[in-house]
């Protein structure tokens, strides 16, 4: 919690600034719980224990309401950003986490995700003191997202017994590793951009003056490659 | 023999298993990530390609990847020397996925899908393409014209179709290069007109018909159509050879009028002399353009081959007003559209071909069905909503469910309805719906802005009882025409049509007609008949706006959460309305 209150002490000003930062935050926010309202859906279905089905059926029908709420709060706080119309669905995205991490990862998954976001409430409530609605609405969802935290671990522990740890230090691990490699693929995406266009500049002026005097581009009708007919020309 | 083809790395990747020449499943990953036009290596499509045959990779003989990535690697290199030193953004963007993996797919696809590397071979772009349309057509002998963006190379290209005792073959006879294309020219304008390339094409189709193509001289400057039907297109007006984020220069803009804004309003129908009625203006020189382009080229394909069918695929073809103007201007007596004509439909021509060109087996039934994707029974279905604790009605006496529905529709009532496997191609067939009553012209504009919420100008389809077809829409003037089944194609209105079902007549009096032969929408339509006189109902695929179409019941349920839906069928169970989600 102190380390929530933390960095929201010092990134809030800067990112929650003015009323089109908030209304682009919370319409953020609302694509968030949209996209996690799809992903614990689609957990919903592919679960086969039924009181796990219940329980994520029942979490993504509140992350859906959470994405409503943070929605006519962004519409609220600065009407007219929404420009298209009043109908503009929020474009949510699906990550599969069921599929891709199994049902103990999962529910590990849920279980850390739901307490960094119910943290991040309380941390955001206590900023917008000055705000009343904002700050009722993030005490609300803290409220609760207290719940999800709760029955996931509670079902880890039933479901998997001893492999919950396992399960939970595994999405610890995952999740860092992730955001390494996050940044090292943008650093490096980076680097080798800067590379390329190096060589682009300094290697391959030769190459293209031959290429424009040898080869000139043509329009018109071309012989087409070799017919496959047999499994060699594939 | 069991061959499984793969399309992916660019947009729409899929996967479509074929065994004995039989299509036994095909998808596009999209349907599987719900992430638009997926490029990923179609894992998830392979899997339920597999599944569905019920074997393993062991038991693929060959995977076929759809295209040629060295020749592809070719071009990008020999455009990136001839477009220097502008070139330098979109080189050092592309340069890196290259030679960090798409030059050595080979390898990952082996890894990924967990076979041999020895039985991974590799298609040729357009010969992919030409394969999906002519193995999947009626026609033991046929011309074939493939046309898109761009393959390795071509952009455009005429073969010859022949299946005989000695199995098939396809016979290439010309083809037309990078940078000159007509799929790029579609996709260039559909830039300037503020959509997104390769998404929103088919908005740019719609849009045309609120338009008057004053432009066409314009569009005869930006690309000349030579006598021998080659299309040169002048690099003054694009940007798509060497910039990494735009496809066209300011040349256009000089000529055309300055360009759309993605996101601007469009409220169409438009005075005279505003925004909005220019870019209307622009999409239909565009689609005049195009349409007098294909068919000189048909016209050329024709004379090239002597043949008197054709069989078409790439995303041009997915044009189904040009396909129309073929069917009733060009030369040829028949036509067939390859449902998934774009880049998807790479992956299923790419096996087709291993079977058929290479191993030489006979041909079977033509494709009659699009029916290709994942199945979820009505027993996985009802025990999803049974243990969700989600308030249904399940019928187990089919008939009553179609009973039921048909009131609900015929009372203005919008439903979706989910039925058996998931169609293969970018068309909603009955399989993933939403339906609507065509009578009430109302309809469509609350599908689109309050369930959809997508663009007004965009017109719906028609679901037609194939009987009452010519009674509602004009039939094409000469020979077959095999492209309604797998809606390819548009079709003129009667004045009973405009008069009695006005929700599925777009601006310019045509719709794009969706013919239903058999299954639970054809039971339905019947049941809609009895009650109204019509057989006929509003068909659009059952998604969002820039979503992919529904696959499984739970994405089935979150787009009815999200939008104003009266009612979901999924299966035999229908779900009433609930408060939606946003």
């Amino acid at each position: 919690m102190i380390l929530f209150d933390s960095i929201v002490r010092i990134a809030a000003p800067v990112v929650w600034r003015n009323d089109a930062e908030i209304a682009k935050k919370l319409e953020e926010f609302s694509a968030t719980e949209a996209g996690s309202a799809l992903d614990m859906l689609k957990a919903a279905e592919l679960e086969t224990i039924p009181r796990l089905r219940r329980l994520f059926f029942r979490h993504a029908m509140d992350e859906a309401r959470h994405a409503r709420m943070f929605e006519a709060m962004a519409r609220a706080t600065r009407p007219g950003r929404i420009a298209v119309s009043e109908y503009t669905p929020i474009h949510a995205r699906r990550q599969n986490l069921f599929a891709n991490l199994g049902r103990a990862r999962f529910l590990a998954f849920v279980h850390l995700a739901e307490k960094d976001g119910e943290q991040h409430f309380r941390s955001l409530a206590r900023h917008f003191d000055d705000r009343p609605e904002l700050a009722e609405l993030f005490a609300t969802l803290a409220d609760e997202e207290r719940f999800h935290v709760r029955y996931a671990i509670q079902n880890l522990l039933r479901v998997e017994g001893a492999n919950a740890r396992k399960a939970l230090r595994g999405v610890r691990v995952a999740s860092a590793w992730r955001a390494w490699r996050r940044q090292g693929r943008a650093i490096g995406d980076r680097l080798a951009r800067l590379t390329l266009a190096i060589v682009y500049l300094f290697v391959l002026p030769i190459f293209a003056l031959a290429q424009k005097r040898l080869e000139p581009e043509k329009s018109g009708w071309k012989a087409a490659p070799t017919a496959t007919v047999s499994r060699r020309q594939f | 023999m069991r061959a499984l083809g793969i399309s992916a790395y660019f947009h729409d990747s899929a996967a479509a298993l074929v065994e004995d020449g039989v299509i036994v499943a095909a998808a596009q990953e999209e349907r599987f990530t719900r992430i638009k036009h997926d490029a990923s290596l179609p894992l998830n499509a392979v899997k339920m390609c597999l599944d569905t045959a019920g074997v393993d990779m062991r038991s693929i003989d060959t995977v076929v990847f759809y295209e040629k990535p060295l020749r592809k690697f070719e071009r990008l290199m020999v455009t990136h020397l001839r477009e220097f030193p502008r070139g330098i953004g979109q080189f050092s963007r592309a340069m890196g996925t290259w030679l960090s993996k798409r030059l050595w797919m080979k390898g990952e696809i082996a890894r990924e899908l967990g076979c041999d590397v020895e039985k991974i071979v590799f298609s040729d772009h357009h010969l992919s393409h030409a394969a999906s349309a002519f193995l999947c057509s009626p026609f033991q002998r046929a011309a074939i014209l493939t046309v898109d963006g761009v393959g390795e190379w071509a952009t455009t290209s005429i073969y010859r179709g022949i299946s005989d005792a000695d199995g098939s073959r396809i016979e290439s006879l010309g083809e037309l290069h990078f940078p000159h294309s007509i799929g790029l020219l579609y996709s260039a304008i559909t830039a300037y007109l503020g959509f997104t390339v390769n998404e929103g094409e088919y908005k740019v189709m719609g849009l045309a018909a609120y338009g008057k193509p004053r432009f066409l001289d314009e569009f005869c400057k930006i690309a000349t159509i030579a006598e021998d039907a080659s299309l040169s297109l002048d690099p003054r007006y694009f940007a798509y050879a060497w910039h990494s984020e735009k496809s066209f220069t300011s040349h256009l803009e000089a000529l055309l009028g300055p360009a759309r804004v993605p996101g601007t309003a469009f409220d169409l129908p438009a005075p005279e002399g505003s925004s909005a009625q220019r870019w209307a203006d622009v999409a239909a020189s565009l689609q005049a353009f195009t349409e007098r382009y294909m068919l000189v080229l048909a016209r050329h394909a024709q004379k090239l081959t002597g043949e008197t069918c054709l069989a078409m695929a790439g995303g041009v073809a997915l044009n189904s007003v040009a396909n129309r103007r073929l069917m009733d201007e060009g030369p040829f007596t028949e036509l067939f559209v390859q449902p998934a004509a774009g880049d998807a439909g790479g992956a299923l021509g790419a096996a087709l071909l291993a079977c058929h060109v290479v191993d030489k087996q006979p041909r079977g039934a033509p494709m009659t069905s699009a029916f290709l994707g994942e199945e979820h029974t009505g027993a996985s279905v009802r025990r999803f909503l049974d243990d969700c604790r989600v308030k249904h009605t399940s019928f187990a006496d089919r008939s009553a469910l179609y009973k039921e529905v048909a009131n609900r529709l015929a009372s203005g009532e919008i439903g979706g309805w989910f039925q058996g496997r998931f169609e293969w191609g970018p068309r909603a067939l009955g399989g993933r719906s939403i339906l609507a009553d065509p009578r009430d012209s109302a309809a469509r504009e609350r599908v689109n802005r309050k369930i959809k919420f997508r663009e007004p100008f965009r017109p719906f389809a028609p679901a037609v009882l194939a009987e009452e077809h010519d009674r509602w829409f004009v039939p094409v003037s000469q020979g077959g025409d095999h492209t309604t089944r797998f809606m390819c194609s548009v079709a003129p209105a009667t004045e009973e049509a405009r008069l009695k079902i006005p929700a599925v007549v777009h601006v310019d009096g045509t719709s794009r007609v969706g013919v239903v032969e058999s299954g639970p929408l054809h039971e339905l339509l019947l049941e809609f008949r009895a009650r109204t006189g019509i057989g006929v109902l509003l068909n659009t695929s059952m998604n969002l706006k820039d979503e992919p179409i529904c696959g499984s019941p739970a994405e089935a349920y979150g787009t009815f959460l999200r939008s104003d839906l009266d009612f979901l069928v999924l299966e035999d169970c229908l779900i009433e309305r609930r408060p939606k989600w946003n």
